[in-house]
């Protein structure tokens, strides 16, 4: 039970982190649309901070990966240790 | 708490990198976007312009313009009848009739005092080859050369893309710092025969995988948007790939051996040799004349110098590419650690 809650917890953070840069990204995309039509679109893609953006949220996810490698890890452990 | 400076150290630099490497505004630049050709040389003619982080509204009084165009390999002004500001981000000039001196391009230079002098390299093109001399010559008066506020530097193609210099580029940074700590590790086995190293070696070579594979996707993501492709045929881009296998096939060489000294030993040679490879294959054919290379610093390109570094980029640089080798080495601590735990407790 305890094992389903952890696993439970780490797929909602995960959604939220995922579910927040989809939503950040649309919404920065939202308002370069809404200042001034088509020319502040071809700047915006000009400007390219969403490629920033992109960068930033793969080197983070990247790390999640690594820290889910040693939470592996860690957990293996706990169970050799705690096997009677 | 005393042993782990150092962790507070990588928080902070990446803390730092984060809010300055974002937050940052870009300095000020120019477009043009209306026609950059000159229908004809004898009519008058208007250029709209816009602006990138300018403030042409708020400086009304002192926003100016003019173009360029050279005698001699002097330059020439050619000062607009009407400059009309629109907002902070939009100009509009009218020029009188004009002529082309010596080349067939004219750039366009804007100036106020708050966004200093921008300069627009090409800006309009005359396919006219009579060179009859140019009216409306004029002295403009520049105060600040540059804008008055601490911004990264506004490069065309790049733009706002210029701050993955903290990002895309520590990572390959904080491999090569983690692979050469593996190298120094495995000449300690070597030495001693100690299996204490060999298991440092190999978990700094894990931790540097992660950052070479972390390297390749986010330059790939930012090739595409400033170079057109996902993968273009890059010196230094086949060379990292190379490496990689190379470094994939040591994780593979260890896991088929079972006598563990054997496994040492082999792995050692290996990774020596694979390290070598890499700083030949990414750190000098890359940068040998005559190769063909789009990064900075290769193919005879200049890295570090004034063109693609500039000093507003320095400080943030420096203190992203500590923090994320800091962060590097604390993944592979950690996983040293528990890799250490795990030997005892099946040595019990």
């Amino acid at each position: 039970m305890k094992n389903n809650n952890s696993l439970f917890i780490r797929i909602a953070t995960l959604l939220i982190i995922v579910i927040g840069f989809v939503s950040l990204y649309f919404q920065i995309a939202a308002t370069g649309k809404s200042v001034d039509g088509a020319m502040a679109d071809t700047l915006r893609e000009r400007g390219s901070m969403n490629v920033v953006l992109m960068v930033v949220g793969i080197i983070l996810i990247g790390l999640f990966v690594a820290l889910w490698q040693i939470e592996r890890k860690v957990s293996r452990l706990e169970k050799e240790i705690n096997k009677p | 708490m005393k042993q782990n400076w150092w962790k507070v150290l990588c928080v902070a630099l990446l803390l730092f990198t984060f809010t300055a490497g974002i937050l940052v505004p870009l300095g000020p630049g120019i477009f043009i976007t209306s026609n950059t050709v000159l229908p004809t040389a004898s009519a008058p003619f208007t250029i709209s312009v816009r602006g990138y982080n300018t403030r042409f509204a708020d400086n009304k009084a002192s926003t100016s313009a003019w173009l360029t165009n050279w005698d001699h390999k002097k330059a020439i002004p050619i000062c607009p009848t009407d400059v009309k500001v629109i907002d902070n981000t939009h100009l509009e000039l009218s020029f009188p009739p004009v002529s082309k001196l010596d080349s067939s391009f004219f750039g366009l230079t804007v100036y106020n005092n708050a966004d200093g002098r921008l300069y627009l390299e090409s800006a309009i093109y005359t396919s006219d080859t009579a060179q009859s001399g140019i009216v409306h010559s004029c002295s403009p008066v520049v105060k600040n050369e540059k804008q008055d506020h601490f911004a990264f530097p506004f490069r065309t193609v790049l733009y706002e893309s210029m701050r993955n210099l903290f990002f895309h580029v520590p990572m390959w940074f904080t491999m090569i710092a983690l692979l050469s700590w593996a190298l120094w590790n495995n000449f300690r086995y070597l030495r001693t025969f100690n299996l204490k190293y060999d298991q440092i070696a190999n978990e700094a070579v894990n931790a540097g995988l992660i950052f070479g594979v972390l390297g390749l996707v986010t330059g790939s993501l930012w090739a595409r948007a400033t170079w057109g492709a996902w993968w273009v045929d890059d010196v230094k881009l086949n060379g990292t790939a190379i490496t990689m296998l190379a470094y994939l096939a040591y994780a593979v060489l260890r896991n088929a051996l079972e006598d563990e000294q054997k496994r040492a030993r082999v792995s050692a040679i290996y990774s020596i040799f694979a390290y070598v490879m890499m700083i030949v294959l990414i750190g000098i054919l890359p940068r040998l004349q005559g190769t063909d290379s789009l990064h900075p610093g290769n193919g005879g390109n200049p890295a570090f110098s004034n063109y693609d570094l500039d000093n507003t980029l320095r400080p943030i640089f420096y203190s992203a590419v500590l923090g994320w080798i800091l962060l590097g080495f604390w993944i592979y601590s950690l996983r040293l650690r528990i890799h250490r735990l795990n030997e005892k407790l099946l040595a019990s």
